[in-house]
């Protein structure tokens, strides 16, 4: 690598006592692309001058330190910029020095002072300790930032009433400073230690679009030759020490001293103070119901709430802090998804994750479990049970995608779990059994379209039988019907006393026999659908008179009082009369019939369009089980032999049947007071003349 | 000389004697032509027959029920159709033999089935006749259930 720096720092090698920051440079100069030196060059062209006087030889305390500072610096830049993108190296930009003379103190006081709003509000003790101004040439802007930065993480993890110790520690003669800034917050865990201090870790905030970042702030210290680094003090609490040099190396020019100026500062410890406000109200967020749940378990607040923020479109969020509240939690809240840190305090990983999985209630949620990446013990919360595992530190892209997914998958079993009726966490099995279910639907389906299929012939067939039986009985009933009405009429005859009796109840069981045989060819007219309707205008008055009159020897046999109430004048009606004749022959014997004693009353009135015929009794009331039977038509043989029937005869149905089909209908009447019962049968104008088929009544 | 006339023995029961001896059927049927088409074939083979429409009635109030051939409580045999508004044919028939009485009973149906059968016999049925019969059926029957 023939680069005048390259060749200048490989020349100092002899001065040097410790190689290892000119090692790594060599190497990360084979690493850069020619544009990639070109800028390192030109980042490093302040260090020339110290390197060629080290590579020249006399070599001072002063120098040496130079040589050291350079080195660091050079090495710095080097590694961000050979470094991959995905590790977040500084730009050239953020990378270049720009130092100027500084009293630090000065400065240092701004900058905390602009704390001290946040610091009164949570009754924080805010110190400084820091020495009589104190002069030195360094990049003011990149150690404001590592200031802000120890400051504002000091901030955020103070409990209230607690303590920040800002010192600044500059001896005279020392070349060094160090700055350290002590809370008494949570330690860092040790497995983080290093962890937190890479770039890549997404926890910036953004202010005024600079990045905090403690890896940023480490290679900001290093850039002047220091360090960061972690401590963590004997008697609890955090503390971070930044050391830098007091002195940029020699050749470089410094700029022009700048102004005391605390607005960045304060704009840090606002955004401080909000965080810290939203933290505080970090809880339930409330919920809408279509948005699936995740309980958060995670007691570092920061990361608590950056995963809040992340979730917070698409997701409700519900928040604890230790194990065992989050587990109280989720068994109260029912969440799709918890989202448990192992280090959690209260029930700790494999625990907390073999007590979430023993929960019936909770044995269909998702569970993704956050674990340090030298967490070895971590994979065991996976043979736990967990779902998933994300070692930290993560990006918060990468968590939300996974928490999504896992999610999805949740409600994928919650509706196979739904649809087959169980409670499976098993994912491949319930798709499984879903499919196999469906092929079972499917084959079901198909015998049923089958069997379907057989009852539609067998009604047929039924069908067919009931309109020819009818047919056939029509014959003989016609032919004994007019042998009865002959031997009446034959004088040859010797009527008298029992002869007499017998030939009249003969005409009165034939003439029964007659309408049952009618009434059944119809009501097998209606059934198949090959009802011809026939309309003429006819008086129902007279009908009504006529069939109360047929049906009055009944009635005085057995003492039933059966009168007729028709209004002065009722129109004719058009309608098809033999139906008519029939449902009204079917309905008053059917009362008559069944009424034991008291009287039937029948009246006829008339309607807006149409009659209606009310029926009558005094008999015991038909209760509102009984009504229902009444009207069905599948009340089953068994019925008929065994018990003792509310009425023999038709079954109402068939009287309905037939009233329907000529458009009108047969109806208890619910709210008769009584005493007795009250059938009502409307009859409507059927428009005329008309010939239609009618169809199906049921 | 005068002729001493003995009266012959007399060889026939007549009117009234002959009618109290007959065995007496109460009959209970709800259909009056049926009913009547019944009675009037068992008085002409010879049985006093008293005439009930409604078994619902007679359960429980055997002893009250008068009719103008006698109370109906001394029947011999009880024939009863089985399905009836008020009690049905079983129903008379259980609450016969819950009493102890050594009446018959037939019961005349139009479902005759096994289950029927079975459960009539079961109870002490003297016999099930399927509607319709005819004449010579039901008085034999009746003749094996109460001989004359």
């Amino acid at each position: 690598m023939s680069t005048p720096l390259a060749l200048l720092a490989g020349d100092t090698r002899a001065a040097l006592v410790d190689t290892r920051d000119l090692d790594v440079l060599m190497q990360r100069l084979e690493q850069l692309t020619p544009d990639g030196l070109a800028t390192l060059e030109a980042l490093g062209a302040p260090f020339a001058p110290t390197l060629r006087e080290a590579a020249a030889g006399q070599l001072t305390r002063e120098l040496r330190h130079d040589l050291r500072v350079s080195l660091a610096a050079l090495r710095t830049m080097a590694d961000h910029l050979a470094a991959p993108a995905s590790s977040r190296p500084l730009s050239a930009e953020a990378l270049r020095l720009h130092h100027s003379p500084v009293d630090l103190t000065a400065h240092l006081r701004a900058w905390v002072e602009a704390f001290r709003p946040l610091a009164d509000a949570r009754a924080i003790a805010l110190e400084l300790d820091a020495p009589a101004p104190r002069p030195c040439t360094v990049d003011l802007g990149k150690l404001e930032t590592v200031v802000l930065n120890l400051l504002f993480n000091a901030f955020k993890y103070t409990p209230t009433r607690g303590r920040v110790i800002v010192r600044l520690d500059a001896p005279a003669g020392a070349t060094d400073a160090v700055l350290s800034v002590r809370d008494d917050g949570p330690p860092v865990p040790e497995a983080e230690w290093h962890a937190i201090f890479d770039r890549a870790r997404q926890l910036e905030r953004n202010v005024f679009s600079l990045g905090f970042n403690l890896g940023v702030s480490l290679a900001y210290c290093q850039l002047h030759g220091g360090t960061l680094e972690l401590r963590r003090p004997r008697d609890g609490g955090c503390a971070f020490a930044a050391r830098w040099s007091m002195n940029a190396p020699r050749g470089i020019s410094p700029g022009a001293p700048a102004a005391v100026d605390d607005t960045f500062a304060r704009a840090v410890a606002e955004v401080a103070a909000r965080e810290l406000e939203a933290e505080a109200t970090l809880g339930v967020c409330a919920t809408d119901g279509s948005r699936p749940t995740v309980l958060i378990i995670e007691s570092a607040r920061a990361l608590h709430r950056a995963l809040v923020d992340c979730l917070r479109d698409g997701f409700n969020t519900l928040s604890a802090f230790d194990g065992r509240e989050g587990l109280d939690l989720a068994l109260r809240k029912r969440p799709d998804l918890i989202v448990a840190d192992t280090g959690a305090p209260g029930l700790e990983g494999e625990a907390f994750v073999r007590a979430v999985r023993a929960a019936p209630q909770l044995e269909n949620a998702s569970l993704l479990v956050l674990a340090a990446y030298d967490d070895v013990a971590a994979v065991r919360t996976l043979e736990a049970g967990a779902n998933d595992l994300l070692r930290k530190p993560f990006l918060l892209q990468e968590a939300r995608a996974r928490i999504t997914g896992l999610v999805a998958a949740k409600r994928a079993r919650d509706i196979l779990n739904d649809t087959l009726g169980r409670r499976d966490a098993d994912l491949i099995r319930l798709a499984n059994d879903a499919r196999t279910q469906q092929k079972a639907l499917q084959s079901t389906l198909e015998e049923l379209n089958a069997a379907r299929e057989v009852a539609e012939r067998a009604s047929l067939v039924k069908s067919n039988f009931l309109r020819m039986i009818s047919h056939e009985l029509a014959t003989p009933v016609a032919a004994l019907q007019l042998h009865v009405q002959a031997l009446a009429k034959d004088p040859s005859l010797a009527l008298g006393g029992p002869t007499t009796e017998g030939l009249r109840r003969t005409g009165r069981v034939s003439r029964r026999l007659h309408h049952l045989v009618d009434t059944m060819v119809a009501w097998a007219r209606v059934e198949s659908g090959r009802l011809k309707r026939t309309v003429s205008n006819f008086d129902v008055a007279t009908l009504v008179q006529e069939v109360v009159e047929e049906v009055r020897s009944y009635a005085t046999e057995k003492d039933l009082a059966l009168n007729l109430q028709l209004e002065r004048w009722l129109p004719p009606l058009p309608s098809d009369k033999k139906l008519v004749h029939l449902v009204l022959i079917d309905l008053i014997g059917f009362v008559v019939q069944n009424a034991p004693s008291g009287r039937v009353d029948v009246s006829v009135v008339p309607l807006r369009s149409g009659l209606q015929v009310r029926v009558r009794d005094t008999a015991r009331r038909i209760s509102a089980g009984d009504r229902a039977d009444l009207f069905s038509p599948l009340e089953s043989i068994a019925d008929l032999r065994w018990r003792s029937g509310h009425g023999s005869g038709l079954g109402l149905y068939v009287v309905r049947d037939l009233a329907r089909a000529v458009a009108g209908e047969l109806e208890l009447d619910a709210g008769f007071q009584g005493p007795g019962n009250l059938f009502v049968l409307t009859l409507p104008a059927l428009p005329h003349p008309e010939v239609h088929h009618e169809r199906r009544v049921h | 000389m005068n002729d001493v006339s003995i009266e012959p023995l007399r060889d026939t029961l007549d009117e009234d004697d002959a009618q109290m001896l007959k065995p007496v059927v109460c009959l209970i049927e709800d259909d009056p032509d049926l009913r009547a088409a019944l009675a009037a074939t068992l008085r002409a083979a010879g049985y006093a027959v008293r005439e009930a429409s409604d078994g619902s009635q007679l359960i429980g109030n055997w002893a009250m029920v008068q009719t103008d051939v006698g109370a109906l409580i001394d029947a011999d045999l009880i024939i009863t159709d089985q399905r009836m508004p008020g009690a049905s044919g079983l129903e008379v028939l259980s609450d016969v033999r819950r009493r102890d009485w050594a009446t018959q009973v037939v019961i005349i149906s139009a479902f005759v089935d096994d289950a029927l059968k079975h459960e009539a016999y079961r109870l002490g049925a003297a016999a099930v006749l399927a509607k319709p019969f005819g004449m010579e059926e039901l008085i034999d029957t009746v003749e094996n259930a109460v001989p004359l």
